[in-house]
């Protein structure tokens, strides 16, 4: 039975882990209306509740769960949850997502947000049974790898299909790339920010979930008929062709098409990668091709080594873990299946951990770092074992050098210095994702503009790729836009469009692949924009147009811009690394030699505040701005402390 | 089996959309012996009309650069690379079309 007519439960559940408060309140229409759910309301909650005082590992912090507001109504791949928080590593907004079925769970036990605060005094995990809801004692849990937390948990409580989230010895340890775990080591990660870093320091090893009620949709027939045209869409677009076929691994193709691999930390862009192929790891390795609920797309793929030194591990491989592998010189797919494992078992994110590690090893190539340093390992590029060890490390705190690499690249350069400042590759503090940047400066300035430090999921950076010449003048107001390259003027437009327009799929909590990426711009703009509306508005109740919904995103988006601002970052923080601006891409291909224009990225970044309504020269927020999206009262806040920016021009 | 005297045939896997513009996701081509991918192309545009066109090229005449080929699933031809199109292909070559595009 539903506990409401839509898509709400209706609820916030709160835990203070401190007193062991345990207590629920209204999600009312207060944060629904302009927020409508997942990301939205989560990063809403954190400019109200943590504010920059509140250092990430204070008790005080805020741990954020929100699954999207689809989750668990059917919707296709509605299956992502955020998670939110004070990131450690930027010491700004952080957040993850995750495509698994706890955050539906959540839903189903009564509870649209679950709000962590405190410190318990002893390991314990959360105990959610619909109404039943318990902290219970875990010391027995901690130090257990993620798959091992998940199996004893669905032992202790008994119920062999509990869902679970929970960290492994990496967040146990704080590491500031920890992750949380769903549902164990390979079924999704909500990865980014060191979440899993401020779940350990919070003592809390886990939350098993149960719910059994239904998620309400008002209107099931205007779901079906989103649902045929959602269906009539993929059956033409042949994005998720590759996807289906390959999984996450198929962007490999596009990594070779531009020649942007990012090897050995950023800087070879063509790469041998023919051992890494597709292809190889489809038909030698995979053991599993799988769906997130409900998605039609089934793009997930767990793999198998069946010989060699690694014979029998297995680990879900997602393309980032391909693409770090090759941050790190690795070019055998054994190598990257058995790091994927330790990742994923030990609870580390990938990509800060890949783009740390690799930061290691250009230390230990150039000499700054010696075997001396290292506890006798030999951390050059390509060598797997050292890779492999290396990361271990850093999720169980072994040595010094592990101690400094786990708290992140940013702070690792700082305490090693040498010079290495140069080469440590992140935006605020948040290690590289995706691909390189040299050459496609709109895809530059998309990863300095990301509110959680850099990112490809924050926006659509490669929204250029699909746009014809008359698609970005109409939209942009510039033929220029659609050219990759040369192209300048509505390059920030087209960004800004992009940031707004995948924030609808976190609110929502739509899979970016499944809806947010396409082959051609009207596509992605009917599945991303005019079906997740309807989708929306048959689930809810509600009667939101498109520009609505597109302005919900905008304004969640403008909220963590403020909570960065209240935490300090000016202008100066969306910038990438000298390294792309200074360095050419090496390795030959279509963009080797390649620098990222600094001119091309500041005019974009101008025309791009300008758009946003922020201040070009701080970087900051406006009131007119903000009140425009009903943000008054952040305004406000921004102005007490200073924070507030009167211009919207550039001078 | 035909004779191959002066030409040759190459079977064509056609991934989504291409495969809903022929109407089937493989066949098999009567090429020119020496024809090349560009030859191909303008075999199945003749062959499947219009809108086989669409998928492949763009308003101002140009092949879409996200797709690649396979040949005997041998390592992609990318149609951003000038020579792309002029890979010569063989009797009895396998043929994938498949879209490079970003993502993740
Ligand atoms: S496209 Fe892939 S990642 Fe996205 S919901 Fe579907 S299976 Fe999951």
């Amino acid at each position: 039975m539903a506990l409401s007519k839509n898509c709400y439960a209706g609820r916030i559940l709160r835990v203070d882990l401190t007193s062991g408060s345990i207590t629920t309140e209204e999600l009312g229409p207060g944060l629904i209306d302009p927020l409508i759910g997942g990301r939205g309301v989560a990063s809403k909650m954190l400019y109200d509740e943590v504010p920059p005082e509140v250092a990430p590992f204070d008790p005080e912090n805020r741990l954020i769960f929100a699954p999207g507001a689809l989750h668990g109504t059917g919707v296709p791949a509605a299956s992502r949850t955020t998670v939110t928080c004070r990131s450690p590593l930027t010491e700004m907004h952080g957040d993850g997502h995750s495509g698994a079925q706890w955050g539906g769970e959540l839903k189903r036990a009564g509870y649209d947000v679950l709000v962590i605060r405190g410190r318990a005094n002893r390991p314990v995990f959360l105990s959610i049974d619909n109404d039943r809801v318990e902290l219970v004692e875990a010391g027995n849990l901690w130090g257990m790898l993620t798959s091992q937390t998940h199996a004893a948990l669905r032992d202790r409580c008994g119920i062999p299909d509990l869902h679970t989230v929970c960290i492994g010895p990496a967040g146990e340890n704080r590491v500031f790339m920890a992750a949380i775990f769903h549902n164990g080591a390979d079924k999704g990660t909500s990865a980014r920010c060191g979440l899993g870093a401020v779940m350990g320091a919070k003592n809390l090893k886990a939350i098993a979930t149960r719910g059994t009620h239904d998620v309400g949709v008002v209107d099931i027939e205007a779901l079906k008929a989103a649902y045929q045209e959602y269906v009539a869409i993929i059956n033409v677009d042949p994005h998720p062709v590759g996807g289906t076929r390959y999984g996450t691994c198929r962007f490999m193709y596009h990594r070779i098409k531009f020649g942007i691999h990012g090897a050995e930390n950023w800087n070879y862009g063509e790469y041998p990668w023919e051992k890494l192929d597709p292809e190889v790891f489809r038909s030698d390795y995979q053991i599993k091709a799988a769906a997130c609920v409900a998605c039609p797309i089934r793009c997930r793929r767990d793999y198998r080594v069946v010989s060699g030194p690694f014979a029998g591990t297995t680990a879900k491989v997602e393309w980032e873990t391909i693409a770090r592998s090759m941050t790190c010189g690795i070019q055998e797919p054994e190598a990257v299946i058995a790091w994927s494992n330790i990742c994923n078992h030990y609870g580390l994110d990938i990509e800060g951990t890949g783009d740390t590690v690799a930061f290691a090893m250009e230390c230990f190539e150039k000499g700054i770092l010696t075997p001396n340093d290292t506890d006798g390992l030999v951390l050059k590029f390509g060598n797997v074992a050292a890779f492999l060890e290396l990361t271990r490390r850093i999720a169980v705190g072994q040595g010094h050098l592990a101690q400094t690499l786990a708290r992140g690249t940013q702070r690792a350069a700082a305490q090693i210095g040498q010079g290495s400042e140069r080469f440590a590759m992140h935006v605020k503090g948040g290690e590289m994702t995706a691909g390189d940047p040299r050459g496609m400066p709109v895809r530059a300035v998309s990863y300095a503009t990301s509110t959680r430090g850099s990112d490809h999921l924050r926006s659509n950076p490669y929204i250029e790729e699909i746009m014809k010449p008359d698609e970005a003048l109409t939209w942009w107001g510039s033929e220029e836009a659609a050219d990759i390259a040369n192209g300048l003027k509505g390059k920030g437009r087209m960004l800004k469009f992009s940031e707004d327009l995948v924030t609808i799929g976190d609110i929502l909590g739509l899979c970016k692949f499944a809806f947010y990426r396409s082959a051609t711009f009207p596509w992605l703009y009917q599945k991303g924009v005019a079906l997740a509306t309807r989708f929306y508005n048959a689930c809810s109740g509600r009667n939101l147009s498109e520009a609505e919904m597109l302005t919900a995103g905008e304004r969640v988006w403008n909220i963590e811009k403020a909570y960065n601002t209240r935490c300090g970052a000016t202008r100066a923080d969306d910038s990438i690394p000298e390294r792309f601006f200074q360095e050419p891409l090496k390795g030959g291909g279509p963009s080797g030699g390649t620098v990222v224009d600094r001119d091309k990225f500041e005019a974009i970044l101008d025309e791009y505040y300008k758009d946003r309504k922020f201040d070009p020269q701080t970087g900051r927020p406006t009131r007119e701005g903000l009140e425009r999206l009903g943000l008054q009262e952040i305004a406000d806040d921004l102005q007490a402390r200073g924070k507030l920016s009167r211009v919207t021009e550039s001078p | 089996m035909r004779e191959m005297t002066d030409g040759m045939q190459v079977c064509v896997h056609l991934y989504p959309p291409l495969n809903t513009a022929a109407g089937q996701s493989l066949i098999v081509m009567d090429l020119e012996k020496e024809n090349t991918i560009q030859g191909l192309i303008d075999q199945l545009v003749a062959r499947f009309g219009p809108q086989m066109r669409r998928y492949l090229f763009d308003d101002k005449d140009r092949i879409i650069p996200g797709w690649c080929v396979f040949v005997n699933q041998q390592p992609p031809v990318y149609f951003n690379r000038p020579e792309a199109l002029s890979t010569i292909l063989a009797d009895g070559d396998e043929v994938s079309f498949l879209l490079a595009l970003a993502g993740g």
